[in-house]
Parts: C-alpha cells; sequence; structure tokens
C-alpha cells in the first residue's frame, strides 16, 4: 500500500460516505443495502485509486461504480427475501403522517421502476448533474438517459407522485 | 416542478441512520479481505497445478501409483515446471432453446495483429529480460464464435472463447486463476442495444502482465463459453454488441464484435 495515497483515499471515504450512503439509499431503498453497496464500491475503487487523481475523478468513479454494482446485484443475487428494518404492518386507515406515507409510496414507485431508470432519475434529480454527467456516469448516450428520465417520471406520474411536473421536454437540463 | 422530486429524494434522505463505524476503516478491511482471498486463491491453484505436474512427470511410478523406490541418486531430481496453464473443467454446455437460433461464423483474433493503441509497448515483449527469462511461447490468439436465439423478448447469445493468452495480474501481485476461461480475459462488456451495458465485475485492479517482466506472464490455453441472457421490454430489432480486451506478451488486445437480435412479442403475431 501507499500510504500517501491510502491517506486520501481514507479522507474521501470518510469526507463523502454520507453522501454517498444517500445515493445508495435511493438506488437501492434500504439503508444497510446501501452502505454495503457503498463499501463495495469503494474497495473497488480503491484498486483503481492510482488512476484517479482528484477528488472529483474518484466520486464520479464511485457513482459509476455504484450504479454498475448495484444493477450487477440485481441481477446476480438471489432476490426471494428483501432485507427490512422494520416489521411490515397490515394495512390501516390512511395514516395523518402524509409525509411518511409520500415517502412510502415514492420507495414503492422507485422499487417498480428499472435499474438503470431510477440510477438515471437519482443522478438527475438528486444529485442535479446534467444529462452529459449522468451519461458518463451510467456508460450510455445522453439520449438514453433522457429516454430513461421521460420514462421513469411518466412511471412516477402514473402513481400520482409528480402531479406538478410539467412534460419531460421542459424538465431537461442541457449537458 | 423539478424541485419537487429533489425535495421529495431529500425527504428520502433525511433521517439517514449512522454509518456503522468507520467509514474508512471499513473499506480498508474489505480491501484486505479481497487481497487475502486473491492470494489465497492463488496459491492454492498454483500449488494444486505443480503437484499435478510432479505426478504427470512420473514422481509416483508404482502399480498404485507409490512413489518409486529410493535409489542411489544422489539428491533428490528438480522438477522443472513451467507456468500453469488450465483447462475449463466443465464441458461446453448446449442449451436446447425455443424459437430462432442463429450461428455466427467464427471469427479469429491473432495477437499477431494488435488493434490496440500503437503507441502501447508492443515490439519489445517477447524478447528476454535481463534476468535471462522469456514469455511463454506463442501464439497467442483467441478464435470466438457466438450463437445467439431468441425466446419471445428474450434474447440469448453463448459467446465461445478458444485458443491462448496470458492470464492479468493483480496490482498487488499474483495472476488470475480461474477454471473459467473468460475468467482470464481481462475486460469485457457488452450492450444489449437497448440501453443495457454489462461490465465484467473483477474488482478492477487488474491488468496485463508488463511487456518487459516475462516472469510474471502465465500462459492459458483452453476453450470456454459465456452464456449471456437479456429480456428487453418491447419487440424489436437491437444491435448487440461485445468487447473484449485480453492480454498477450505484445500487451492488450481488443476485439469487438456487434450484430443484431430480432425480438419479438409472443403475446403479438411476428410480422
Amino acid at each position: 500500500m501507499d500510504p500517501g495515497l491510502d491517506k486520501e483515499f481514507a479522507s474521501f471515504v470518510d469526507g463523502r460516505f454520507t453522501a454517498l450512503r444517500r445515493f445508495g439509499y435511493l438506488l437501492t431503498g434500504e439503508w444497510h443495502l446501501a452502505e454495503d453497496l457503498v463499501q463495495t464500491s469503494l474497495t473497488k475503487v480503491w484498486f483503481k485509486r492510482k488512476s484517479l487523481r482528484s477528488a472529483a475523478a474518484l466520486e464520479s468513479y464511485t457513482r459509476t461504480v455504484m450504479v454498475n454494482t448495484n444493477i450487477q446485484w440485481w441481477r446476480r443475487k438471489w432476490r426471494g427475501e428483501a432485507p427490512t428494518e422494520v416489521l411490515p404492518e397490515p394495512p390501516a386507515a390512511p395514516s395523518q403522517y402524509g409525509v411518511v406515507d409520500d415517502r412510502d409510496q415514492l420507495l414503492r414507485a422507485l422499487a417498480e421502476l428499472p435499474r438503470r431508470t431510477r440510477a438515471a432519475l437519482v443522478l438527475r434529480y438528486f444529485e442535479d448533474l446534467p444529462d452529459a454527467e449522468v451519461a458518463q456516469i451510467m456508460g450510455c448516450s445522453s439520449s438514453t438517459v433522457k429516454s430513461h428520465i421521460s420514462r421513469g417520471l411518466a412511471r412516477l406520474r402514473e402513481h400520482h407522485l409528480l402531479t406538478d411536473l410539467p412534460s419531460t421536454a421542459s424538465t431537461r437540463k442541457e449537458g | 416542478m423539478t424541485d419537487e422530486l429533489k425535495h421529495k429524494f431529500e425527504q428520502l434522505v433525511a433521517d439517514a441512520p449512522p454509518p456503522t463505524g468507520v467509514p474508512s476503516e471499513g473499506v480498508f478491511e474489505r480491501v484486505r479481505i479481497v487481497k487475502r482471498r486473491r492470494r489465497a486463491t492463488a496459491g492454492i491453484l498454483a500449488t494444486a497445478a505443480v503437484v499435478a505436474a510432479a505426478i504427470a512427470a512420473g514422481n509416483l511410478t508404482g502399480l498404485n501409483s507409490a512413489p518409486a523406490p529410493a535409489t542411489n541418486t544422489p539428491g533428490p531430481t528438480p522438477i522443472v515446471t513451467g507456468p500453469p496453464t488450465i483447462k475449463p473443467s466443465s464441458p461446453i454446455t448446449r442449451t436446447t432453446i425455443a424459437g430462432s437460433v442463429n450461428t455466427l461464423p467464427p471469427v479469429q483474433n491473432s495477437a499477431d495483429k494488435p488493434s490496440g493503441d500503437p503507441s502501447s509497448p508492443t515490439t519489445q515483449s517477447s524478447s528476454p529480460d535481463k534476468t535471462g527469462l522469456a514469455a511463454p511461447p506463442g501464439p497467442y490468439q483467441l478464435n470466438f464464435s457466438f450463437t445467439t436465439s431468441t425466446d419471445g423478448l428474450t434474447g440469448r447469445i453463448n459467446i465461445t472463447a478458444t485458443g491462448s493468452v496470458l492470464a492479468p495480474v493483480f496490482e498487488e501481485g499474483g495472476s488470475v486463476t480461474s477454471s473459467k476461461f473468460h475468467d482470464n480475459l481481462l475486460y469485457s462488456e457488452y450492450w444489449w442495444g437497448d440501453g443495457t451495458h454489462v461490465e465484467e465485475d473483477k474488482y478492477g485492479g487488474m491488468f496485463c502482465p508488463q511487456p518487459d517482466q516475462p516472469a510474471t506472464m502465465k500462459k492459458v490455453t483452453g476453450q470456454g463459453v459465456r452464456p449471456m441472457t437479456h429480456k428487453y421490454a418491447k419487440a424489436g430489432s437491437y444491435q448487440f454488441a461485445y468487447r473484449v480486451t485480453y492480454c498477450t506478451p505484445s500487451g492488450p488486445v481488443k476485439f469487438a464484435r456487434a450484430w443484431d437480435i430480432t425480438v419479438f412479442d409472443p403475446a403479438s403475431p411476428k410480422p
């Protein structure tokens, strides 16, 4: 190991872990899985750290690895059982906690999206990245990103989650 | 507006629980585990290869594979073994699939004409280095053949690779050792044509052996089949693309191929 390089890498990990874990949560919908995803991805990134000189490059590459690893997990891992932090509750009368309901509904809607569509939405709207940068992270073209986002927003609208959103064309940010 | 979705996303992650432990310590622990696992795998398989070579060389000569009787030969006879050669242990699997099946003509990709970056050090590789060691003798070439089939909206592709390559090396030392031939290819990726992009997941940190370090070169000869399956969302014609990079004493060699796959929705009649 190169002590200087490892010190820089440790500093990057400790500094950006919270943000990356949030990104991971929006990709996976589960906090423990998000932490596992971030740590697995950072382990992969460690082996490439010599070619990633700047913190921006490290973070961008880490997000790329996270998106791809999440898709690979989805394909490879047994999905018959999903870990959960809370026991499921039986359906009840509409809760007064509207915010919690909204969040739950959004999580369910996100879970129904294809992985790459979900990643595109999160990168675009949570991370505020332009289409070109999203395309770079996802390893596809900008038009593919736009297509993912358009389909993703349409699906969210079907769940009545985004009634205020205008048509996709006017929400695009040029990369 | 677009802020609405951002706001909803922010609400989702607002009450994040604290991480378990110091993040960097967790990552470094995982790095250590990966490195240990790689070393252990490489060590076990290298030992197995040496033992196999020793048996093949006739160390066990008795009728019941008992050791040869002691003779007056002074000292043990050294057994010189080359780098272990890996062959796939499992036979080629053939899947019977309802629907159209198409076998594409085989393609030969020879290391004699590398298609990589011409500026890469490809010309001095096979020459002996200062230690007197030379790269394992060639030829290094891969033959690829592709079999495609469709079943409704599902596309299946079998990629068969046959030939000899150099095993990639890990950044921290040691070569890749796997019974699956495709694992010995440095890097491969696939595009299914509908935006799905698949990269081989090998934990990164792998490189081709340096041309001036033939001691790190391990020739691997064999054949392997990599089956790929993908279900498309809707019927249509898609362009599948495959790109692979493998190692030779001349440096990395790239190979790419693309072709069309047409899938049909079983619910609607074929055009």
